[in-house]
């Protein structure tokens, strides 16, 4: 497995090459540049195009795009990302890494929660097989999985933060003003305001794992061992919780491997809607600015979330069943 | 960032532009604007409620005045706007949002604007500048006594002068300060800045110029001497961008990034007398949807909010429960919306056609059924509310039979048959180009064009881009045409940079619109000290302009705004929604 492994690990690095290329090329080859803004016709005097090329020779902008990618990767492998090209001029690894840890709290407590629902509503709707209340059930994950995730987070809103109901903040990750006295009240403040974004995007994709947790302990149910177990009076719930379910969760955990890039890019719809600061929101703004080079960063971030992504469903995949054969 | 951009955003609500553009309702006067037969005298009649921005029976019936009693300091304003903010350097700052904030809360201007006559009057200056004879040396006066804030109150106070005014000019005429752009670009004809004394200094111009005085007056950026790095190469990374010191009325107290921005109140602050600021707190939320305006405003979460829906404004304002909570306001924005032809395509070149496409544009339609009829259908080149707007040039009727006997006339027929007009074998064909956005004029405005065009026998294709894309494709003149936004300044607007022949190459003259007259009226507008010969000047360009059509001019639309009816001494000033002398009854 040593092998295996480390010649997956050898292969990322040219994929991760690929990736930051054609964002590279992309990102140039859209029309606009960070300083278009400058051009703006709604805001009178326009720069001209001296004063443009003036400021793209200040910043490197007008080198050849091999020699500026070049220089790019030069700097990547020293861990250096430059500073943004936005009005804020900060370095990029710190907003990258400030929006990160917004994103991937938020993400995370969203994956728990559709782990945490889905896996049980599956195993569930499996056991009930074609009853009345799973067909139910089904139709309503399959309706709920329909809904865009922009509408949803709306009726959420009106559900929770206006009218009678409302007992959720709406807006960050934080109250303002707010100086909590301990880091539980702290915690409880950021849960208040997490919950409703968490559970949002976690609806989104619940109905996804309880039809692989379905689909995988089902199966699981027909195999001749199981009969066996029901055959020895195993208890039934037993057999479901013991048996069936840690044979047929393994798709389920390998969906994992492809929820990870998703886990570190952030949402924007979710983002946008409970104006959170993570990575969905810097990254359409950052593509929108033409700010390339936290383009670039973003793009190694997901990139090598993507490629972390595979390789785990593939670990996951040997860990939790140990029978199937390496290549 | 120039004049008319900050002014824009001034105007926007409280000095700010509070969620976009709302395209504003115009109420049933604004209807009498558009009928071309209106007289000089109810012109004049219309020019002085729109100047006063006090056309609005309902905005009127709402104001919550507050002389009963004593005004109370203390509170917090809330506001929010949909975009965030970068730096607040205020002189490499770049959007309208984080102009106000600067020059409104961290770094008022030397000269400020009257929001009722627009009049200048000094603020950090101590008076309006002495001028020479020949309008090329601007003497200004700093107010002494203005103190730069303070990290701690131990900290010694250092005070504004000639020091900060000379340091700021530095790192603005610097090139190698590349976010200084915008603000080089708002002085372009300052030559240089010189110090007398300690509150003396000598603006010097490369030209006379009638609007030097409101641009160095009201756009020149000052930074604090004494403790921003004096490198110009890392100026816009210094860390005072993100922790800003300044003289205004607030200081920063909290930024969380990508949420909101909290202030508190300047105990130094020197123009309360005027200014009095007096809610002790300021929070504004960024990167709110400007969706969620009413839920914000429900939960008590938003003191003063902009809608860009008119529908939902309007039905807010029909039920009872929201009067409980909130009063409902109206402005005019220096703000209006426009399609520019591109006259190097054969088609556009024509004025005949391109009357005959104003004459095809359901104006009136898109105003009273798109925006409510909360918008004002213009003529010329200047915000509705601007004197230079000549109220007595009524736009084009829409009116298809008229357009097509222009067609007619102008050899677009069709020869073929084939439904669609044709000259010389090319058929009437084009694009419009425009940045998706939900103001009305965009979304239904477009569509219903498109669908009368069709009917007269052209054929056009809408192709709603990117913004940065479409900068890049009108400075290229690589369009037929375009439909886009322009903020004005609500005085003085100079539209050289937007008309003459000269501003084809390197300007805001998009479509390449050429005209002697034009060209030789927008020459004589700025070379015009007198303020009502340029008046008449104005409006001679307005009316060569509505004759020639090198834009069609559209809609300048409403700002829609709510605010919390625990405000009190709530009112409307020509520059709309400021709440300088505002207070909180709880």
């Amino acid at each position: 497995m040593r092998v295996w492994l480390l010649r997956r690990l050898a292969l990322c690095a040219p994929t991760l090459l690929g990736v930051t290329l054609v964002t590279f090329a992309l990102s140039r080859m859209a029309p606009g540049g960070p300083f278009s803004g400058l051009l703006d016709p709604s805001e009178g005097k326009p720069l001209t195009r001296e004063q443009l090329a003036s400021i793209e020779r200040t910043l490197g902008l007008d080198r050849s795009l091999p020699e500026q990618y070049l220089r790019w990767l030069d700097r990547f492998v020293r861990f250096d990302f430059g500073d943004s090209l936005a009005a804020d001029r900060r370095p990029v690894r710190a907003k990258v890494l400030e929006a990160f840890q917004v994103s991937i709290g938020l993400q995370a407590a969203a994956v728990v929660l559709m782990y945490g629902v889905g896996v049980p509503l599956g195993v569930y709707c499996a056991a009930r097989a074609g009853s009345r209340l799973e067909r139910l059930l089904g139709g309503g994950l399959f309706l709920l999985h329909s809904v865009p995730v922009l509408l949803l987070g709306t009726l959420l809103i009106a559900l929770f933060c206006t009218g009678r109901l409302a007992s959720l903040p709406l807006l960050g990750l934080s109250t303002p003003g707010l100086r909590p006295a301990n880091a539980w009240e702290a915690f409880v403040d950021l849960a208040r305001h997490a919950v409703l974004p968490a559970t949002c995007l976690a609806l989104a994709h619940v109905a996804g794992i309880t039809r692989y947790a379905r689909a995988g302990v089902l199966e699981a149910l027909h195999q001749p061992f199981i009969h066996a177990a029901r055959a020895r009076g195993l208890p039934e719930r037993r057999l479901l919780a013991r048996h069936a379910l840690r044979n047929g969760i393994l798709p389920t955990v390998t969906l994992f491997g492809s929820i990870l890039p998703w886990l570190v890019g952030g949402s924007v719809a979710v983002e946008t809607l409970f104006g959170i600061p993570g990575l969905g929101r810097l990254s359409i703004d950052s593509i929108l600015g033409r700010d390339y080079p936290t383009v670039m960063a973003l793009s190694v971030l997901v990139g090598t979330a993507t490629m972390a992504g595979f390789l785990l469903t593939d670990v996951l995949y040997v860990l939790v069943r140990r029978r199937i054969e390496l290549p | 960032m120039n004049m008319r951009a900050a002014i824009g955003s001034a105007a926007a609500i409280g000095a700010f532009v509070l969620l976009g553009v709302a395209p504003g309702c115009g109420e049933e006067g604004t209807g009498a604007s558009t009928d071309p037969g209106a007289t000089s005298q109810s012109a004049a009649a219309l020019a002085r409620t729109l100047h006063s921005n006090a056309f609005s029976e309902a905005g009127r019936r709402s104001l919550r005045g507050g002389s009963d009693e004593p005004p109370r300091d203390g509170g917090t304003m809330v506001q929010c706007i949909t975009t965030d903010f970068g730096t607040l350097n205020n002189i490499t700052r770049e959007t309208a949002n984080e102009e106000t904030v600067c020059r409104t809360y961290l770094f008022p201007p030397l000269l400020d604007l009257e929001p009722d006559t627009l009049e200048l009057v000094p603020l950090v200056a101590a008076a309006r500048p002495e001028i020479s004879p020949d309008r090329r040396r601007y003497t200004f006066t700093l107010r002494p006594g203005i103190l730069w804030q303070r990290r701690t109150p131990a900290e010694p106070p250092v005070e504004v002068t000639t020091e900060d005014v000379l340091f700021s000019w530095r790192m603005i005429s610097d090139p190698a300060v590349v976010k200084a752009a915008r603000a080089r670009l708002a002085l372009g004809v300052v030559e240089s800045v010189e110090a007398i004394d300690r509150y003396r200094f000598v603006v010097v111009t490369s030209r006379p110029y009638f609007r030097t005085e409101l641009e160095f007056g009201f756009n020149f950026r000052l930074m604090p001497a004494h403790r921003c790095t004096r490198e110009p190469a890392a100026f816009d990374q210094d860390p005072l961008g993100r922790a800003p010191i300044g003289y205004g009325p607030y200081a920063l107290e909290e930024w969380k990034a990508g949420q909101y921005l909290a202030f508190v109140r300047n105990p130094d602050w020197f123009a309360a007398d005027r200014l009095p600021y007096r809610f002790e707190r300021l929070r504004i939320h960024v990167k709110c949807e400007i969706d969620q305006v009413p839920a914000l405003f429900e939960r008590g979460e938003l003191l003063i909010g902009a809608l860009n829906d008119c529908g939902r404004y309007e039905e807010m304002k029909r039920d009872p429960a929201w009067h409980q909570i909130a009063t409902f306001h109206e402005y005019y924005l220096p703000l209006w919306l426009y399609v520019a032809w591109n006259q190097l395509q054969p088609q556009f070149a024509d004025a005949r056609v391109r009357r005959a496409l104003t004459m095809l544009f359901p104006r009136e339609l898109v105003r009273d059924q798109a925006y409510h009829g909360h918008a004002f259908v213009i003529s010329g080149p200047w915000a509705v509310t601007a004197k230079e707007y000549d109220l007595t040039v009524a736009p084009l009727p829409f009116d298809p039979v008229a357009a097509k006997a222009l067609l007619d006339e102008a050899g677009w027929i069709d020869g073929d048959g084939d439904g669609v007009r044709d000259r010389d074998g090319r058929p009437f064909r084009f694009v419009l180009k425009y940045v998706k956005t939900r103001a009305p004029a965009f979304t239904l405005g477009t569509v219903w064009f498109q669908e009368q065009l069709r009917r007269a026998g052209i054929e056009m294709e809408l192709r709603p881009m990117e913004f940065l894309q479409l900068k890049d494709e009108l400075r290229d003149h690589r369009f037929d045409a375009a439909m886009l936004a322009w903020g004005a300044d609500p005085r003085d607007d100079d539209v050289y940079d937007r008309f003459h022949s000269e501003a084809i190459a390197e300007g805001s003259n998009y479509g390449s619109y050429r005209s002697e007259e034009c060209d030789r009226l927008l020459a004589e507008f700025r070379a015009e000290f007198d303020e009502a010969r340029r008046e008449s000047i104005a409006h001679a360009i307005h009316r060569r302009l509505a004759e020639d059509q090198p834009w069609t001019f559209l809609f300048n639309p409403r700002s829609l705004v709510i605010v919390s009816t625990k405000l009190r001494n709530v009112k409307l000033h020509t520059l709309g929604a400021r709440w300088f002398d505002w207070w909180c009854a709880e």
